[in-house]
């Protein structure tokens, strides 16, 4: 791919899905798609770093390295951010519940 | 053929982009986003980097996706909305900003002298799992712990985040 | 090829003392918290723990030794910092410690996560390279997202939690995308040899001023800004700080800082000395607009808990001359204004958790009224801190800033200077507001309000004001510790 296809794209296409990303983590009501937009801006910034690894850096490893630990701390921010989507989702449960509760008595 | 194949690509991903952003339904959102991840991988493979494309399709495409689709469906979470005061601006904010640093990023790229004389690189086979296991545990063995450790900590949020307050109920009951 | 064979790592302790000790020690009060719900126990623990981290630093304190492929550094500045950071981290477990349960918090898991924040806190302060910024950055990142939210059934604890996760969701974006551009560039990711590579750009006539370049290191910047809460990213700020438990609160708003000001500190300096001129111009703007609107809105915040967030804002301003500064003396007026800022905050912090009723998370102006005549000690210690925080003579605030000012006015940023005079005569008027309610206002003809100086809070306070009025009549004992700070560049 190196021969046939100039860097410039690639980092393009980068630069586009991250900022697709931006806006669809700017643009969202729902907290879920939001974390989803955040997804794709750090993948999309991997790319960035593989290419540029690729291109001008070959016989280095730190970018492809440094993509492992991105997707690894990505995996770690999804996991906390879902934990509080659940939590929130639950405490305004219990206070719905709590509602009921008190028209009852 | 190269060309080609990342020319389908790129389009595969920056369409699945869009269509993960602009769909109202939130399981559509995360299904486009596989896509997405998964093109991804492709493009990876092609960069001559097979183990960060397996990496993407097992961690990215596999695990965390399934983990939103997971919580999606388990909420129902089209529900789980911020506070209201924040759609007013918040949505040409996003367009703005978005396409201000494409049209950035854009002109920089074109500009940025260094990139049209880059040098070709030979294929080797750094992208291949022996060489990334080496240096993970030699050069970058210290960043490679502490990320064990930041995982840890992500472990231990969750479940404080997640676990029902059985403590508290029988305190406030007695 | 070398990069193909497998060297083992040298592992060098003096380097990684520090992080890694209170990363273990972490580990070890988790696992103690699940044999044993006693909260002294834990306390006790995580105390120990600080204090042996503390006590590493000083072992070698003094030479300076780099490690792990020059990823990590051991030196005055770094240990100094990690000094200041784990006192702040120790004020806060004393203040948090009677909170907690008060607000029905009562979670064992509390103690390891400001544990694991603070050692990742330690780890980007000594960080040399982007990688182990990154990582370091969002260690204590995550831990922070987790501590904010831990009274998450009440709902603003959760929505502040997800709303910085999610902003800094948004930075740490930035952050790797300005670290791949710099990577691209350079084709190094570890500061020093990013330096020696411009260096070399500069003898071969290349041109320094690369688009892709700047980006990258202004991406970096903003992701560094979003932590320390710079003008234009500090959204999140108020919001944040209001709906997180106080304690945490407190302990973000002084620790974070810290941590992310030394880091932009080496970053700046380290990496980037070739382009000073135009990080020295463009975050000088930042710098007079955030001291400006930390204070212009301050001023207008009848919440406590709201104007402080503003205030330290503010600060962050303050701080941000002496990272600009970019010289010796900017260096150690940095770290003698981050103690006397982490001494102050937590100790203003404590005064409002010492007032803190369980389910009366409001804070405003008017609960003060009185405090004087109903807990004259708090109200003292809270003087104290309101004219520290203001900068008024007796105090450290006073010679911490003066010290910024002159250390901005010598680098010739002087209109940064004068801005930050002006400003914090602005800022006066809010402090001593809270001083005019306490002492000369009357509280309302209601129940008297209970207060909580428990004896950990006070033990808390009282190290607070001791330090303040120590480096404020002895500023010299500390400048000098701080003086000839060098920010190490690896060789």
């Amino acid at each position: 791919m190196v021969g046939s296809v100039p860097l410039v794209w690639v980092l393009t296409l980068a630069a586009g899905l991250f900022c697709i990303g931006l806006f669809g983590a700017l643009s969202r009501r729902n907290i879920v798609g939001m974390l989803m937009g955040i997804e794709l801006m750090l993948n999309s910034v991997n790319i960035n770093l593989v290419a540029f690894w690729r291109y001008l850096q070959p016989t280095g490893t730190a970018g492809l390295i440094f993509a492992i630990f991105t997707i690894a701390v990505a995996a770690a921010e999804v996991a906390v951010g879902l934990a509080m989507v659940i939590a929130i989702y639950r405490a305004r449960l219990t206070i719905n519940a709590d509602e009921i509760d008190t028209l009852k008595g | 053929m190269e060309t080609f194949l990342f020319i389908t690509t790129a389009i595969v991903a920056v369409g699945a982009a869009l269509a993960m952003v602009l769909s109202s339904n939130a399981v559509h959102s995360a299904l486009f986003l596989i896509l997405n991840f998964c093109s991804v991988a492709i493009l990876y493979f092609l960069l001559r980097a097979p183990f960060l494309g397996a990496v993407q399709v097992t961690v990215y495409a596999g695990a965390i996706m399934v983990l939103f689709l997971f919580v999606i469906m388990l909420l129902g979470a089209e529900n789980a909305e911020l506070g209201e005061e924040k759609i007013g601006w918040q949505k040409p904010a996003g367009l703005i900003l978005g396409v201000a640093l494409l049209a950035e990023i854009g002109y920089v790229a074109y500009r940025g002298t260094k990139l049209i004389d880059a040098p070709v690189a030979d294929a080797t086979n750094i992208g291949a799992p022996t060489t990334i296991s080496a240096k993970l545990f030699s050069t970058y063995l210290l960043p490679f712990e502490v990320i064990s450790i930041l995982l840890l900590i992500a472990v231990v949020g969750t479940v404080v985040l997640t676990r029902r307050r059985v403590v508290a109920r029988e305190e406030r009951q007695s | 090829m070398n990069d193909l064979t497998f060297v083992t790592p040298e592992i060098n302790w003096t380097v990684l003392g520090m992080p890694a000790f209170l990363m273990i020690w972490a580990m070890l009060v988790l696992i103690v918290d699940m044999f044993t719900s006693d909260r002294r126990v834990l306390i006790t623990l995580s105390l120990i723990g600080l204090g042996v981290t503390a006590a590493l630093g000083a072992l070698d304190y003094g030479s300076t030794v780099s490690g792990f492929s020059d990823m990590l550094v051991f030196d005055k500045f770094g240990v100094l910092v990690n000094w200041i950071l784990l006192a702040g981290t120790a004020l806060t477990l004393l203040i948090a410690f009677d909170y907690m349960p008060r607000q029905n918090l009562n979670q064992g898991e509390f103690y390891p996560l400001v544990l694991f924040a603070t050692s990742g806190m330690l780890f980007l302060v000594q960080a040399t390279d982007l990688v182990t910024i990154f990582i370091g950055v969002e260690t204590l990142s995550i831990a922070l997202y987790v501590l904010t939210g831990f009274a998450v059934p009440q709902f603003k604890s959760g929505e502040a939690a997800i709303k910085y996760l999610l902003l800094g969701g948004f930075a740490a974006g930035f952050l790797v995308y300005g670290i791949a551009l710099i990577y691209g560039m350079t084709g190094k990711t570890n500061l020093a040899q990013i330096a020696t590579e411009l260096s070399t750009w500069q003898s071969t006539g290349k041109a320094l001023d690369d688009p892709i370049l700047l980006a990258g290191v202004g991406f970096v910047l903003i992701a560094l800004g979003f932590k320390v809460s710079m003008f234009p990213f500090h959204a999140w700020t108020p919001d944040v700080y209001e709906g997180a438990p106080t304690p945490v609160t407190a302990y973000m708003s002084v620790a974070t800082k810290g941590a992310a000001f030394a880091a932009m500190l080496r970053f700046l300096n380290v990496a980037f000395p070739a382009l000073k001129p135009e990080w020295q111009l463009l975050f000088g703007l930042f710098a007079a607009a955030t001291m400006v609107y930390g204070n212009i809105v301050a001023v207008a915040q009848s919440n406590l808990k709201r104007m402080l967030a503003y205030s330290s804002i503010a600060h962050a301003g303050y701080m941000l001359l002496g990272v600009l500064a970019a010289s010796e003396k900017g260096i150690s007026a940095f770290t003698v204004y981050l103690l006397a800022y982490t001494l102050t905050n937590l100790g203003a912090f404590a005064v409002l958790i010492a007032l803190e009723n369980r389910g009366m998370p409001v804070f405003e102006l008017k609960d003060l009224r009185g405090l004087g005549k109903r807990s004259p000690l708090l109200a003292l210690a809270m003087t104290v801190f309101m004219f520290s925080l203001a900068g008024v003579p007796p105090t450290a605030g006073f010679a911490s800033k003066f010290g910024i000012f002159r250390a901005a006015w010598d680098a010739n940023l002087d209109y940064l200077a004068i801005i930050g005079v002006i400003t914090s005569v602005v800022s006066a008027f809010f402090y001593l507001r809270v001083i005019v309610t306490m002492w000369m206002r009357d509280a309302e003809a209601t129940e008297p309000q209970p207060t909580y100086a428990t004896a950990s809070l006070s033990l808390g306070v009282l190290v607070a004001v001791i330090g303040i009025v120590a480096v404020g009549i002895a500023p010299n004992i500390f400048t000098d510790l701080a003086k000839a700070l060098v920010l190490t560049v690896a060789q």
